[in-house]
């Protein structure tokens, strides 16, 4: 019944112990959790992109970590945390790229605001004015 | 208890920092009075002023169910869930900048 060769068993019995005895992907539920709230937490005024950015990059930190432990041992994990993973992290890069967004049109406002008052601050005939 | 919170979120609502200083609606405006619409039953109501609220928690309870009971497709579901979701937030927010102008 069993393969010698190849090292694997054949035998269903085992295999399906194997299967059950697969643990879960560590942080594969808090990289969903995160990469879903960094969405709701990325449009919202005024501070918040930087809340929704921070979620999504510990959310692809912690994706890109527990991969790194699936295909080092791809038999150890579930199968359904993998999918888990996968989707938070899809979920944290559309966060990502959506606060990143709302931050460059903040920044570009700031910009185009810092640069009108610079000119209108610089056109003051200072000089008349005091003396 | 539910009328003494409407109440109390009516009178400390706060005004989105991006609508005060820019005078240009941030994508997440309306989402204040939609959950007050939505705790005062009126469900329409909060779907016109911001139409993504109602999914998004449809979404979050998908996400706890998930979560504690482990569905089989339940990952790629949220997944589409939050790619649908955040269409809807896109396409309202080209919506209200260009064609509406909510008070």
């Amino acid at each position: 019944m069993e393969n010698t060769e190849t090292g694997q068993t054949q035998n269903p019995e085992i295999q399906n112990q194997l299967i059950q005895d697969r643990i879960q992907l560590p942080n594969a539920t808090a990289v969903l959790v995160l990469g879903i709230f960094s969405i709701v937490t990325s449009w919202c005024c005024g501070i918040f992109p930087f809340v929704g950015l921070t979620l999504g990059i510990i959310s692809l930190a912690l994706s890109s970590k527990a991969q790194q432990l699936f295909n080092e041992n791809p038999r150890l994990y579930t199968e359904s945390s993998m999918k888990n993973l996968n989707a938070g992290k899809v979920c944290a890069i559309i966060g990502l790229v959506f606060s990143g967004l709302i931050i460059m049109i903040g920044i570009i406002y700031l910009m185009v605001v810092g640069a009108t008052l610079g000119t209108i601050f610089s056109s003051i005939p200072w000089e008349n004015i005091f003396n | 208890m539910l009328e003494h919170l409407t109440d109390w979120l009516e009178s400390h609502m706060r005004t989105c920092t991006i609508r005060e200083h820019t005078g240009i609606y941030c994508a997440g405006c309306g989402l204040q009075r939609s959950v007050i619409a939505l705790l005062k039953g009126h469900i329409m109501e909060s779907l016109i002023l911001y139409p993504a609220l109602i999914p998004i928690l449809l979404m979050f309870t998908f996400l706890f169910f998930h979560l504690v009971f482990r569905f089989r497709s339940g990952a790629s579901i949220l997944k589409y869930m939050f790619i649908g979701n955040v269409s809807i937030v896109f396409m309202h927010y080209i919506y209200i900048l260009f064609f509406q102008q909510i008070n």
